[in-house]
């Protein structure tokens, strides 16, 4: 949770309206083009797992 | 009221020797909201008085400026529902010539590079007793590699739809000037 600015709108009135509110920021999900589908997410988390690396960023 | 396209009357109405009539609309997008950020960078723009079910699909046009130095991943959440393992994403994303699908949980509908710009539209969809979609294309990185994200996800719940909140993963990311077109098929 972060205390932030908002906008609130509504739709019905047209009234708009800033408020300060805590909000739950979304996931933050940084486009990921070295992969094709998430097998390759967690085959680099197995492989970690098993020490076979010690960070991810070591098969990227 | 205000129209983007779909079957008009009156002679498309481009005809005004005569005035138009309330029938002349009926089948066509109708501007639910337009709302221009102003006054500061917000993290979030909710708009509440929606009635998702009875309107069945929005056309939203979404426009934003990134305010930080920081990337912001943008998320659509409907009802104030901010617990992103309830919405079930799939997403493919372009960049040059690598292209990449990646399934997630979360209510994602693009992405913003630090001080950049997210350039999205999106359909949101809803029957009674059916769960949410929505689907999208967006655009972000203004150089000369355009990126292309797009994809869908839906909600797990099957209430009706009256607030949907356009959010980054950034703090205060959506800049003044920025831009939330709401349309609904009337």
């Amino acid at each position: 949770m972060v205390l932030t600015n908002v906008l609130i709108v509504d739709t019905k009135t047209g009234k708009q309206e800033r408020k300060k509110k805590d909000v739950t920021l979304p996931p933050h999900n940084k486009p990921d083009l070295k992969t094709s589908s998430g097998d390759w997410k967690k085959l680099k988390t197995v492989l970690k797992a098993k020490g076979i690396i010690t960070k991810e960023s070591e098969v990227e | 009221m205000q129209m983007v396209s779909r079957t008009s009357k009156h002679s498309q109405l481009g005809d005004v020797s005569t005035p138009h009539v309330a029938g002349d609309m009926t089948e066509a997008y109708i501007k639910v909201s337009e709302t221009t950020v102003s006054g500061g960078a917000v993290t979030s723009v909710q708009f509440t008085g929606l009635d998702l079910e009875s309107d069945e699909t929005y056309l939203i046009y979404v426009l934003l400026k990134n305010a930080t130095a920081s990337a912001s991943t943008i998320s659509m959440t409907v009802n104030s529902d901010a617990t992103a393992t309830n919405y079930y994403a799939q997403t493919m994303i372009r960049s040059d010539t690598t292209a990449a699908g990646n399934r997630t949980n979360d209510a994602q509908i693009g992405y913003m590079n630090a001080s950049d710009f997210y350039h999205g539209h999106l359909f949101v969809h809803k029957l009674a007793g059916v769960n949410p979609w929505a689907n999208y294309v967006s655009c972000y990185n203004a150089t000369a590699t355009v990126n292309v994200w797009n994809g869908a996800w839906v909600h797990n719940s099957t209430t009706n739809v009256t607030t949907l909140t356009i959010i980054g993963s950034t703090a205060s990311s959506i800049a003044d000037g920025s831009k939330i077109i709401i349309y609904k098929l009337g």
